[in-house]
């Protein structure tokens, strides 16, 4: 069974949010408006966040998306097993079961679930640019940065239809694809011939407040020589 | 097991309790409705790709976009581009949102009443064109004419452009980009090679960048990104060091290894101090450099003279042990690079590409190369020539715009409607209800990118020629037109030497000629397999041939369907080679210190230079954040969203200010303060930032997102007239107070 | 029971509870009106917010709970006025709380309805709150708290319910028509028997132990549903404590309020004396001290580690932007009570009721405190604002409470107040040792 993994390369990593972008597009997320972002409405899955970490002088921007963690703790916490973490270990949402409690965005540590607050609303002559692959999640339930799971399971389908496995190049999340200075690398951490493998396991890298026991699936590989 | 029934009767009338006390069912079903509503997207249709060309900015990256029954739903990166590669920047996908903005143009449309509020009608494009049509030939005959505002592009349709408006008789003008275009007159300069520099940063060991925006958006953003990240971590090979000398902590200077805070007016007088003391302390080639520049020991006379570490130490406040560490660093590395920001000075560009010559960075792996051109046309700049226009100087008849850009460099008494009041008829090319649209008496609106079809070429960034070509993407949406079709139209409507000149009826005539001669050529190549891959084959087979030119409708079908053509011969000893001539080398001989003349941005006067006031004491830097600088549509909210990330709070503008500042102020997270200037004040958030000086600020800034549509106008007040009537500068004094 | 006696005088003693049932006053109707309008007022904002869904709110990431669940947790908390009170004290045989059992077990089931109705209101999806039965997950403290109150509010209800019973028979026998009727229905055959009185009396000996573990453990369930995260000052071992501490701090308050005002309204100062808000008085006096003891060991250790996102909660209360609900409610939860209650003189009626009062705002302000400096000092560096609630938030607190008020006046309208039957001496041979006689203040001098 694979296990999903992203590296995310900080000393690559320009802050230049294309990522945010992709991500937005990819997944069918509303616009704000300086007034709801203002009060935390801001509909996002990855986002830069400033950072304090070791050894930098001033605080770094890092990407931050849900890290999948291998022990979640918003899913401990979720009444109704609204979300769950899958076999392949990516954190999953269930947004037709969701009772929008928000147990599970106060539990995460990471601050990255969001919730749905009002209708999701496109101006209508932006209807046409919503991706179909992407369910819709009506307001009063919580989303977030699901690997791009859309995609693993379209990668599928097409390896099936060709008769041959998923290869590593055929599943890759949207904001990993756009990632102008190659700063993302996706994949399997259960393989251990991956990049991801490689990467997770080098000396630069570490898991973001993993003295929690998250237990991150998102790996960062450190600023610096 | 026998008590599971009861425990699950309990369970569900305890759940039945707590539904019957929030709602019945009618509610339940209602919500459920609510849910539909919002659950309304398509069903999966069926997907196709499209090739496309960015045109957010001058880099030109190749698109791919992503169709579902031919509805564009995202845009990705060509991985056939050597630009993009696969990759894209924020702006380039937000792009999708230009195509599918509600406040686009639907139409032509004429102004009803001049003066007062904006009062459209639409217009059937026959009426709209001989409108056009008849005031530029009756003002073909009058004193000032036709005065013509483009962004300066290179390709086809800026050729087409060109021909049409000079035909008429029209004075054209041009908004520079800052693109490597802008540093050639300064390498010409200092090398006598007509060339654009291009910067190897991929393979430089250490970089010392003057302002250079490399992580934000560097004269061709995807390409400066992957450079970067290239640079840091490239295959195996050493981590690159990044010095940033930057007036605030920008993206890049928060990325670099170390982040110098030097004001723009001071940078020149480091980058000289830098240069000084690498010839006190003999760590320059002299033999070889007085072979090739005639004017070595002036220069190093000047340098040494009046740039010694302690003047320039005084001058810009460094210490001097750390230019003594700078110059020494510099040297201590196999593949050392100096770069610049693309807007900065000519003294800055200047002691900066003379760095690079003492470094020995010329045409070597990870230095500077030049990229052999033909000559550029010397052109009018648009900001300069609307100014006359405002201030009486030029009195033009008509006034037509293909770009705005121009206009919102102005400022003061300059706005937009002045222009108004003194051109008696204004016409737009622009699809959106910009500046120029608002102040245009006909609007002619033409396609926006993802419609269009592509010839251009693109800042230079590569070693290498690049012809991004596409064909439309995506279906026209709205009732607009090719700009080929649009300059046919007019020309035809005019006629005589203008319809003459125009030898195409439509856009798509323009990119097949272009493609044409790609293919004559008989050099290069479709984007057939990606950068690497090729470059690799290209090398085994020992040339570059154009391998679809066994005819040419079999090399345009592959050069569309791939969304370009490259050329990748590219001679890395153009610069050397301009040099051999013998001693044609000539440094440019810096002004003596300490003087008020190093300062001085090609953009005006720094206000920050004056005597400081006491009302004002603090120097205001104004900046563009990278995400919100768009060449086209400035009506994009997902960019709006990335603004003031990740230290403020998104869509707002935010002032940077030194630790010692905030603390004075208290001021913490979230914390709005005032920005008071002679002119005006404004009212931001105010973003702490640790090493910024004491005594200066940043601003960041919009241009242009206050008459484009529903987001941009969210966009706060126009930062701008801080800057009262000296709109060209970029800094001023101001005050700050919390509120 | 005065009939059942047999004595001649036809007038019955407790006279002034019954007709406070029987009748109703301009006073009440006045009241009853003004807290009707709150409650509309509150199901427009509702239907409001059902409509436009928890954007109606001021709520926002990272902070996304607020008034709602401070109002959850503060009416939770309330509930341990009474059963645990009237429980306690009637296990250790503390003959005076006879009158005021009745008027706290009722706020306690009362106020659990609205506990649960907050988190209702909550919910970004109400209409599909069953999900909670339909697909329970077991490791979740909200499901925990789904269970525990159920029991709670179960086991309260029916320990109400039972003393009520010769009440009710006695009210049966002294009305017609309607309530006649619906007298008769839930005294459930009630004569007096022996039989019934011992069966009685166990029911009451087996609840008081039953619902004494149960009101524990609710109010550590609902300390769990913050304790069991990792956030900053939400993941503490002595919550449960606390909170269970807080709550019969809180529930204290409510009750002696609630006297206060039954007492004025009714005129029952026979029944409740100064003794009584003497007793409460200290009762209140002492959990004032255990709530500062448990607010100061959990304030300290927290500031004595230093852990710096602990920390930066920590300082956001005690002198950042929360200070001020902070400050108010150390000296509403303590300066205030403690200085009128630990002096005899001030410890009177009006003295325990200002007391009081100031506890209950001091311990919502407690819950508010809890919940809301946590959320807006996430761990991560994500941006955050300065939550305020929205009129909607307002209004639906308002009708909770309002919906409260008109739910207990309702209450006394319709059953005795202050349980009757356990003031009168019983027939010899049915007493049983727990129900000695207790009469009341007037009539016993
Ligand atoms: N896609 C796209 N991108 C664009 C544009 C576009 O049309 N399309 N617009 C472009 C245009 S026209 C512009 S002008 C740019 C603006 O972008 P840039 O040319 O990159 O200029 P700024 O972002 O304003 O400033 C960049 C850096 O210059 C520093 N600086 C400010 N003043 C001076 C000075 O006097 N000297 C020196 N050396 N440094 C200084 C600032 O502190 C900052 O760190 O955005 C460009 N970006
Ligand atoms: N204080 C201060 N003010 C500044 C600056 C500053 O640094 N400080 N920067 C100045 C500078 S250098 C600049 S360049 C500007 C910023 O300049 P920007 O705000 O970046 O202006 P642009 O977006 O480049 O303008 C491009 C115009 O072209 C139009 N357009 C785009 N695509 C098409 C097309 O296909 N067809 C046609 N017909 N039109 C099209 C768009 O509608 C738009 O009006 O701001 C200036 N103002
Ligand atoms: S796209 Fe890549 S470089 Fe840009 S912010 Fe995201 S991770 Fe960093
Ligand atoms: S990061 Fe947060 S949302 Fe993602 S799995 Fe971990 S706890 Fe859950
Ligand atoms: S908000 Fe939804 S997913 Fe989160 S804990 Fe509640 S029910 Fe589960
Ligand atoms: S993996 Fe997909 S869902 Fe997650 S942040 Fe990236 S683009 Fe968004
Ligand atoms: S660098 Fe310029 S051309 Fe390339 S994607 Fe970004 S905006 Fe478009
Ligand atoms: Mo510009």
């Amino acid at each position: 069974m694979s296990r999903w993994g992203l590296v995310i390369d900080l000393d690559r990593c320009t802050g230049c949010q294309a990522c945010v972008v992709a991500c937005k597009h990819e997944n069918n997320l509303p616009f704000s408006t300086p007034e709801t972002a203002d009060v935390g409405r801001l509909m996002t899955w990855i986002q830069l966040v400033a950072a304090d970490l070791p050894g930098r002088p001033m605080p770094s921007s890092l990407p931050l998306m849900c890290q999948q963690c291998d022990r979640p703790p918003c899913t401990d916490v979720c009444p109704t097993s609204a979300t769950y973490l899958n076999p392949e270990g990516i954190v999953a949402q269930i947004y037709p079961r969701c009772i929008g409690c928000r147990y599970c965005t106060n539990a995460c540590p990471y601050a990255v679930k969001i919730f749905n607050w009002t209708e999701p609303e496109w101006p209508e002559s932006m209807a046409g640019m919503r991706n179909p692959d992407v369910s819709a999640r009506p307001k009063g339930v919580v989303e977030k940065c699901t690997f791009c799971h859309h995609r693993l399971i379209a990668a599928r389908e097409r390896a099936r239809v060709a008769g041959r496995e998923l290869a590593p190049e055929d599943y890759v999340p949207a904001c990993v694809q756009i990632c102008p200075a190659e700063a993302m690398t996706f994949g399997d951490l259960s393989d251990p011939h991956s990049d991801v493998a490689a990467l997770a396991s080098g000396p630069r890298a570490f898991r973001w407040m993993e003295e929690l026991g998250t237990q991150p699936k998102v790996v960062y590989l450190r600023e610096g020589e | 097991m026998s008590d599971a029934p009861s425990r699950r009767d309990f369970l569900v009338y305890s759940g039945a309790a707590i539904a019957g006390v929030t709602l019945g069912e009618t509610g339940r079903r209602w919500l459920g409705r609510m849910d539909e509503r919002a659950a309304g997207w398509r069903d999966r249709g069926i997907e196709t790709f499209a090739v496309s060309v960015c045109r957010e900015c001058l880099a030109g990256c190749g698109i791919r976009v992503r169709l579902v029954d031919g509805v564009p739903v995202k845009i990705d990166g060509n991985p056939l581009c050597p630009i993009a590669r696969g990759r894209l920047c924020a702006k380039g996908q937000a792009a999708l949102e230009s195509y599918f903005d509600p406040d686009r143009l639907l139409g032509p449309a004429h102004r009803i009443a001049r003066g007062g509020p904006a009062r459209w009608e639409p217009l059937p494009w026959k009426d709209a064109v001989a409108l056009a049509a008849d005031k530029i030939t009756r003002a073909a005959g009058t004193p000032d004419g036709i005065v013509v505002v483009a962004a300066d592009e290179r390709g086809p349709e800026a050729e087409a452009w060109t021909r049409v408006w000079r035909a008429a008789g029209a004075r054209l003008a041009w908004t520079p980009q800052p693109t490597a275009v802008r540093l050639r007159p300064r390498l010409r300069h200092l090398t006598g090679a007509e060339a654009d520099p291009i910067f190897d940063i991929e393979h430089s060991s250490y970089v010392l960048s003057f302002g250079a925006p490399l992580a934000d958006d560097w004269l061709s953003g995807v390409w400066a990104q992957r450079s970067f990240g290239r640079f840091r971590r490239g295959v195996a090979s050493s981590r690159g060091r990044l010095v940033q000398i930057d007036g605030r902590r920008s993206a890049t200077a928060r990325k670099a290894d170390e982040w110098l805070a030097v004001a723009p007016d001071q940078q020149s007088a480091l980058a000289y101090g830098i240069a000084s003391v690498l010839f006190r302390e003999n760590r320059v080639d002299r033999e070889r450099l007085a072979s090739v520049a005639g004017n070595l020991g002036n220069f190093e006379h000047q340098l040494l003279t009046y740039y010694t570490p302690d003047n320039v130490a005084s001058e810009t406040g460094v210490p001097v042990v750390t230019i003594l560490r700078m110059a020494r660093e510099l040297v201590a590395t196999p593949r050392p690079l100096v770069i610049v920001e693309a807007g900065a000075s000519v003294a800055l560009v200047d002691a900066v590409l003379s760095l690079n010559v003492l470094i020995g960075a010329i045409d070597r792996r990870g230095g500077l190369f030049g990229r052999g051109d033909d000559p550029l046309p010397e052109r009018d700049d648009a900001a300069a020539v609307l100014r006359d226009v405002a201030e009486g100087r030029l009195r033009p008849s008509v006034l037509v715009f293909a770009d705005s850009s121009a206009l919102r460099a102005l400022g003061g008494p300059n706005r937009p409607e002045t222009l108004a009041e003194r051109v008696p008829f204004v016409i737009s090319f622009s699809p959106y209800v910009d500046e120029a649209a608002a102040i245009a008496d006909v609007i002619l609106p033409a396609d926006v990118p993802l419609e269009r079809w592509h010839a251009m070429v693109p800042a230079a960034a590569l070693g290498a020629e690049v012809i991004p070509v596409a064909a439309p993407a995506v279906k026209r949406r709205l009732d607009t037109r090719d700009t080929g079709s649009l300059l046919h139209a007019l020309a035809v409507a005019i006629g005589g030497p203008v319809e003459a000149a125009c030898s195409w009826t439509s856009s798509e005539d323009l990119v097949r000629a272009e493609v044409k001669r790609l293919a004559t050529a008989k050099r290069g190549t479709p984007f057939v397999t990606t950068y690497e891959t090729e470059w690799m084959q290209q090398l085994e087979s020992g040339g570059w041939w154009a391998q679809a030119a066994d005819s040419d409708a079999a090399f345009s079908d592959r050069v569309l369907a791939s969304g370009g053509w490259v050329d990748p011969y590219f001679d890395a000893g153009q610069l050397t080679e301009a040099l051999r001539g013998g001693r044609s080398l000539s440094f440019p001989l810096p002004e003596a210190l300490p003087s008020a003349q190093i300062a001085g941005r090609a953009t005006g006067a720094d206000a920050a230079a004056e005597p400081p006031d006491t009302r004002f004491p603090i120097a205001l830097v104004a900046f563009q954040p990278a995400v919100a600088a768009t060449s086209g549509n400035a009506n994009l909210p997902a960019l709006f969203e990335l603004l003031g990330q990740p230290d403020g709070v998104p869509w707002s503008l935010w002032v940077e200010i030194g630790s010692e500042l905030a603390e004075r102020l208290g001021v913490q997270a979230r914390t709005r303060v005032r920005l008071t200037s002679a002119h005006a004040s404004l009212d931001v958030m105010a973003v702490r930032v640790e090493g910024m000086p004491a005594g200066v600020a940043a601003l960041s800034i919009v241009p242009g997102a206050q008459t484009a549509g529903r987001w941009s106008r969210l966009i706060g007040k126009d930062p701008r007239r801080l800057w009262g009537n000296d709109p060209a500068a970029r800094a001023c004094a101001v005050q700050i107070a919390r509120i | 029971m005065s009939d059942s006696t047999g004595s001649p005088d036809s007038i019955d003693p407790h006279e002034p509870v019954i007709n406070a049932i029987l009748t109703v006053g301009p006073l009440f109707k006045r009241w009853a009106m003004a807290l009707v309008a709150v409650v509309v007022w509150a199901i427009i904002a509702w239907t409001w917010q059902l409509y436009h869904g928890l954007g109606a709110t001021h709520l926002g990431r990272p902070i996304y709970w607020g008034l709602y669940i401070t109002n959850f947790v503060f009416f939770i908390g309330v509930s341990h006025a009474g059963t645990l009170i009237s429980a306690i004290l009637r296990i250790v045989q503390a003959e005076w709380r006879r009158p005021i059992t009745r008027m706290a077990e009722v706020i306690t089931v009362l106020v659990l309805f609205f506990g649960v109705g907050n988190v209702l209101l909550d919910l970004g999806r109400p209409d599909r709150a069953l999900n909670v039965v339909l697909h329970p997950h077991l490791r979740s403290p909200l499901l925990w708290d789904v269970g525990s109150i159920s029991v709670y509010l179960t086991a309260s209800s029916v320990y109400l319910f039972i003393p009520l019973i010769p009440d009710i028979a006695r009210m049966r026998d002294v009305t017609t028509g309607w309530r006649h009727r619906l007298y008769a229905r839930l005294a459930l055959g009630w004569t007096g028997t022996p039989k019934q009185w011992h069966r009685l009396e166990r029911a009451i000996g087996v609840m008081a132990i039953l619902v004494i573990p149960i009101a524990v453990s609710v109010h550590t369930v609902v300390s769990w549903v913050f304790a069991m995260t990792i956030q900053p000052m939400w993941h503490s071992t002595i919550f449960g404590p606390y909170f269970v501490v807080g709550a019969i701090f809180s529930g204290i308050a409510a009750i002696i309020t609630a006297m206060v005002i039954v007492r004025k309204v009714y005129g029952l100062e026979r029944y409740l004396t100064e003794e009584h808000f003497n007793n409460l008085g200290l009762l209140l006096l002492v959990m004032a001290c255990l709530w500062f003891y448990f607010t100061f060991a959990e304030y300290l250790t927290t500031w004595y580690g230093h852990e710096p996102r602990e920390l930066a909660v920590f300082n956001s209360k005690i002198s950042g932007p929360f200070a001020k609900f902070f400050w108010t409610m150390f000296a509403c939860c303590f300066v205030v009570p403690f200085t009128i209650l630990a002096n005899p003189h001030t410890r009177t009626i009006k003295g325990t009721l200002v007391a009081s009062i100031f506890v209950n705002i001091g311990m919502w302000l407690e819950r508010f405190t809890i919940v809301v400096p946590s959320l807006s000092n996430p761990r991560a560096p994500v941006q955050t604002f300065g939550y305020w609630p929205s009129w909607v938030e307002w209004s639906l607190m308002a009708g909770c409470f309002a919906a409260f008020a008109l739910l207990y006046m309702g209450f006394t309208k319709l059953f005795p107040i202050i349980s009757l039957w356990e003031l009168e001496p019983m027939p010899e041979a049915h007493a049983p040792a727990a129900a000695r006689t207790f009469q009341p203040a007037e009539a016993s001098s």
